[in-house]
């Protein structure tokens, strides 16, 4: 039998036991390259899956079942789409690099490679979940390591941070844990008796009054818009991130930001498509003041990583309007727009973290003049300051453009209000990057190195990509797109232009508009 | 409105035309990378695949002259780009009457300033940099106009923007010009943003952004009010890039990078890039009742409110600064006027003329030492012959005097203006160029006439031949250019031109040998006053200048545009962002939700036992819990 997903998602729990088994006697070198080795062997096994996987087929693939407790209908179920297998590759890429920027943490090293490495366990099995209870187990289980790393090796006010992140994703996920009861209860009736299965609750949740509906869409809403985060649930990111230790916040940008658009996608709109509808207006409203005041609040800040940390608000923004637009360029746009910020925002906050540990802070007021002395790192900087600008030929672009122009067909106010944070982003980040780099140099930071070996090989693959999406950003969309045509199947109503194909037949008459009669 | 070219089939050289963005592409890459251990090879590299570049462009472009002229449109599909859904978009490069015009001036000009370059910045510690931003440049600069569809222009269009910020602000310890390149970018991505939402409206209109598809069914698929929308949004672009009225504050500021990237990408090529977008979008912008005129106004507005103030300036650069933001503003009127072939024949021209007065002033800072104030100059055409004579050929054909480039140019559009009825456009262009031969008469005489003012300029020397050899090619274009593209009745370019965008309006107005004579009236009286003041020891200058106050000081700051916006955008756009911050985010959304949630949960006790430790016991039941189930998963798998 196939056990590909499962060894993806556990195998770092492997790299747990050995720490734990070494206990003391653990050399802290010793334990940073076990961490390293299985996070690399985690990746190593995703590219495997994704070798086996189909992007032609749109649904889920390499699913593997177990009962697991069947008295109360719990499985054991996993699987991977062209949504998910994105997410999940992105998270295998992204942990042996923050393992290996991780390197200059000298406090508690095991403790910190096993958060490293619990987590990781949890958001690939967020990403494979299609059992509801199994989603919320790993759901959860991302905060714990997450809580420790930040209050365990944050910075000054990493304890307030910790507490507030932990308590505002608690808070939205009582209302996703009450909400899979719900559906949950309702499913007895079913042949197999009650269960959480995904692909079964999907076809209960079609026959749900339209109300009840409705509440349990905006139960999912509240816990998934608190990880995105969606304004105006936001408060708690910008404490986290920076407050977090280097590889806590490219995490955090990077891969658990995406568990709540994930979440979205894959629960909201599968199981709810008529409350989805119903409720797109708000959400997207909810997006784009998002996305301007998140670049708004950007602009002033004058810590580094605070301003990368509003910085995600305002992109993490157009995840949320591309997921609402419903147009194939939208969703596509969206899901893209996942894997680049990830990668984008992850290249900055591992730069101000090699930034951080050379001038030991993070006010723009106190650097200057950097580029001066460490030419390679600014300059490597500046690549990903322009990927997160939106430059074309770089990852960003295209997803935002996907979503500006998916959204614009649908409603002009939402893709032109959307795209003023494009400018904005300019200025918020082409400003901080001159306080940061031009300029005099100041004087203790003269004689400060340049990229050393590690952090060169840290850097690399991901500034690889930055241009690689870019320029080839089909590399991506050919698996995402099917996945994204079957959703949005479901969340437009019958008899309206869903499949792009359609629209190709009628694009000459009508655009882009999925619904033909909403033409100006 | 032209109909729709049949693309060509492949023939002859053709299918090199991939190899012409790629080259300075590689010259870039290379010098990124190992360019510091290339020494001076560097610069002779760069040049080198510029001017490889070129040489390709000419044997391609021979042949697709020998095309004949209904199928000379060859498209060149190097890889699928963007695919989702029926939206396609590929990297594909076009190549037609208009798109060969482009590469020719950039592949051209852009090897004589590379040339230039080895020699001006010689002494720079970073010059591989240097040559590898402007190689990098040449690169985007082709994508934009080889694009065949909007995408493709616009990743072009954006990377322009990116290498000029980069070299705008190449010196950065200097805070000013770091500031000046940010400026840059920030202007220009307003606009840019708007063109952004312009390809969404297209995208959302047409479901494509291929310019022949987009172009061919225009007329059938847009309504009045959508063909403005989308005109007036591709409208914001051009106007940030080639600094028009009003987003035309960063380019005075853009002197700031070093000069040779004054003349290549703020002057010869990128900033015309807008004049381009709109002739290329003239099927568009044809269909708005408003879109054309409004160009046509804006155009005539830059053109005089930027004459006016290049008559003020003290900095050589910003004198030619402002002046290419006048003469872009023509080639914008004469767009507006429908008159593309006019447009395109200004921007070629000018490519020449301009390059060459910004190279020349170069060479002039060189051999002053760094100095750029023209009134710390003086009497500098006996120490420096060549820039001096080249520099004043380059301004007599600004100036447009006949038969130099500008003449035509100008006379060709101030004639259409007359003869399409509009006597305010063509009173107001007269003004126009008489300003032009003002501000450059005053910018000649104060520099190479008279007597030295300053020790500098006592002991400037001649550049080298380097430098100076591009200096008199390109005066030789400044001399050619009017005849060679004009000399038939219709205009040799515009004929060229014509399969793409369309004859160059006619009408009946005054006689062509009239206009003429009042054209090259208009440009010697301009020269003469200016020798007047300036050169002829007749007037004294400063207390001419100071009896006009306050109007030599509204010039000199250019009509105060930059501390208006500072007023009325960046200050209460701080305190908003401010506000934002500070007050909303922190106080009110972040009170408001934590209230929320301790008034709804009872939260402030579970904030309690979190510090006493529940965090931590909660996380101990939670992993002794996962422990146990991964036992149970590992027993019933």
């Amino acid at each position: 039998m196939n056990r590909l997903l499962t060894l993806t998602t556990f195998l770092p729990v492997a790299g747990v036991v050995v720490v734990l088994v070494g206990g003391r006697a653990l050399r802290d070198d010793v334990a940073r390259a076990v961490a390293l080795v299985t996070t690399i062997a985690t990746f190593l096994v995703s590219l495997v899956v994704f070798g086996k996987f189909d992007p032609a087929v749109p649904g889920y693939q390499l699913v593997e079942q177990a009962e697991w407790v069947p008295a109360i209908g719990l499985g054991y179920i996993v699987g991977v789409d062209g949504v998910s297998i994105w997410l999940v590759l992105l998270t295998t890429f992204l942990f042996p690099i923050a393992v290996l920027a991780s390197w200059p943490v000298e406090k508690d090293v095991r403790l910190y490679m096993i958060a490293m490495l619990a987590l990781e366990t949890a958001v690939v099995g967020s990403f494979l979940a299609l059992d509801l209870l199994l989603f919320f187990l790993f759901f959860e289980a991302i905060l714990v390591p997450m809580y420790f790393l930040i209050g365990g090796w944050g910075s000054a006010r990493r304890v307030y941070a910790a507490i507030k992140f932990f308590l505002y994703t608690m808070a939205g996920s009582a209302f996703l844990f009450l909400a899979t009861l719900f559906l949950w209860s309702r499913s007895s009736g079913l042949d197999g008796g009650a269960t959480f299965d995904l692909r079964a609750l999907t076809e209960l949740a079609g026959g749900l009054p339209v109300t009840t509906a409705r509440w349990l869409f905006l139960a999912f809403l509240v816990a998934f818009a608190v990880k995105v985060p969606l304004f105006p649930l936001h408060t708690w990111l910008p404490d986290a991130h920076t407050e977090a230790p280097t590889a806590g916040s490219v995490l955090l940008a990077g891969v658990l930001l995406k568990v709540g658009t994930y979440g979205i996608i894959r629960f909201n709109l599968t199981l709810f498509p008529e409350a989805s509808r119903y409720f797109a207006d708000l959400v997207s409203i909810l997006a784009v003041i998002g996305i301007l005041y998140g670049a708004v609040a950007a602009l002033i800040q004058t810590d580094i990583k605070r301003l990368v940390a509003y910085s995600s608000v305002s992109h993490l923004g157009f995840v949320v309007l591309g997921i609402f637009a419903f147009t194939a360029q939208g969703v596509t746009g969206g899901v893209l727009q996942m894997v680049n910020h990830g990668l984008a925002t992850g290249a900055l906050f591992l730069l101000v973290g090699m930034m951080y540990e050379r001038t030991h802070t993070r006010e723009l007021a106190r650097m200057g003049g950097l580029a001066s002395v460490m030419p390679w790192l600014l300059g490597t900087y500046l690549f990903a300051v322009f990927a997160s600008v939106g430059l074309p030929g770089l990852n960003s672009f295209v997803g935002e453009f996907l979503v500006i122009a998916g959204t614009f067909a649908v409603n002009q106010w939402y893709g032109a209000l959307a795209a003023l944070a494009v400018i904005l982003a300019a200025i918020y980040l082409l400003w901080s990057y001159q306080r940061v780099a031009y300029g005099p140099v100041r004087d203790e930071h003269r004689g400060l190195g340049d990229l050393n070996l590690r952090e060169s090989v840290v850097l690399a693959p991901v500034l690889a990509l930055l241009l690689v999406f870019g320029v080839y950003p089909k590399l991506l969309t050919d698996a995402i797109e099917p996945a994204v045509a079957r959703v949005i199947e479901r969340v437009q109503p019958a008899g309206q232009t869903t499949d792009v194909g359609e629209v190709a037949v009628q694009q000459v008459e009508i655009g882009l508009v999925p619904d033909g009669g909403q033409q100006e | 409105m032209v109909g729709a070219l049949a693309p060509s089939e492949a023939t002859g050289s053709l299918p090199l035309l991939w190899l012409v963005p790629s080259l300075p592409l590689a010259g870039a890459a290379v010098n990124l990378f190992v360019g510091r251990r290339l020494g001076k090879a560097a610069g002779w590299l760069a040049t080198a695949l510029v001017a490889a570049s070129f040489a390709v462009a000419v044997v391609v472009v021979l042949d697709l002259l020998a095309i004949g002229t209904e199928e000379r449109l060859y498209v060149q599909h190097l890889f699928d780009w963007i695919t989702v859904g029926a939206f396609e978009v590929g990297a594909d490069l076009r190549l037609d009457a208009l798109s060969s015009t482009m590469i020719l001036v950039v592949t051209g000009v852009g090897s004589l300033i590379h040339l230039y370059s080895i020699g001006y910045m010689a002494h720079d510690a970073r010059s591989a940099r240097f040559f590898a931003y402007l190689n990098l440049f040449v690169f985007f600069m082709l994508v934009l106009v080889l694009g065949a569809n909007y995408l493709v222009l616009y990743l072009g269009w954006e990377g322009v923007g990116l290498c000029s910020y980069l070299l705008i602000g190449f010196w950065y310890e200097k805070t000013e010009n770091a500031n000046a390149a940010k400026k840059a970018f920030v202007t220009t991505r307003i606009g840019d943003t708007a063109m952004m939402v312009g390809l969404a409206f297209i995208v959302w209109k047409f479901g494509t952004l291929d310019f022949e598809a987009v172009f061919g069914s225009a007329g059938a698929q847009l309504t009045e009010a959508a063909a403005t929308g989308i005109a007036l949004l591709l409208l914001g672009g051009a106007i940030g890039k080639s600094a028009q009225i009003p987003l035309q504050v960063w380019l005075p500021d853009a002197m700031a990078g070093p000069t040779p990237v004054s003349a290549l990408i703020h002057a010869a090529t990128m900033v015309t890039a807008g004049v381009y977008l709109v002739v290329r979008s003239a099927p568009l912008f044809e269909l708005s009742d408003i879109a054309l005129p409004i160009v046509l106004v804006i155009g005539l507005v830059t053109m005089l409110v930027a004459g006016t103030a290049a008559l003020g300036q003290t900095d050589i650069k910003r004198v030619l600064a402002y002046s290419t933001v006048s003469q872009l503003g023509y080639m914008f009127l004469a767009a507006g006027m429908r008159a593309y072939a006019a447009a395109m024949f200004m921007l070629v021209a000018h490519a020449f003329y301009k390059a060459l007065m910004f190279l020349g002033s170069g060479s002039v800072i060189h051999g002053m030492h760094d100095e750029q104030d023209m009134r710390r100059m003086g009497g500098l055409l006996r120490r420096m012959p060549v820039t001096g004579w080249t520099f004043i050929v380059g301004a007599i054909a600004l100036a447009g005097v006949p038969p130099l480039a500008g003449f035509f140019a100008k006379d060709q559009l101030l004639e259409i203006a007359n003869h399409t009825g509009r006597p305010v456009v063509w009173i107001l262009g007269t003004i126009g160029a008489l300003l032009s031969a003002l501000y450059i008469g005053r910018l000649v005489f104060l520099t190479f006439f008279g007597s030295a003012r300053t020790e500098q300029a006592e002991h400037a020397h001649e550049s080298p031949s380097v430098m100076t050899v591009p200096l008199v090619i390109l005066a030789i274009g400044a001399i050619g250019a009017g005849f060679v593209l004009n000399s038939t009745a219709e205009g040799r370019i515009a004929h060229y031109l014509e399969p793409v965008v369309g004859e160059v309006p006619h009408g009946d107005g005054l006689p062509v040998w009239v206009l003429g004579t009042i054209g090259s009236t208009v440009a010697i009286v301009g020269l003469v006053l200016a020798w007047l003041v300036y050169a002829s020891g007749k007037v004294d200058r400063a207390a001419f200048e100071e009896r006009l106050e306050p109007l030599p000081r509204t010039l000199r700051n250019g009509w105060y545009w930059d501390d208006a916006y500072a007023k009325l955008l960046v200050v209460p756009g701080k305190a908003a962002a401010r506000v934002t911050a500070f007050v909303v985010d922190a106080k009110w959304v972040d009170g408001l939700v934590n209230g929320v949630g301790r008034g709804v949960g009872g939260l402030a006790q579970v904030g309690r036992l979190l510090q006493t430790g529940f965090v931590r016991s909660y996380a101990l039941v939670f992993l002794v819990g996962a422990v146990a189930l991964l036992a149970w998963i590992g027993v019933r798998l």
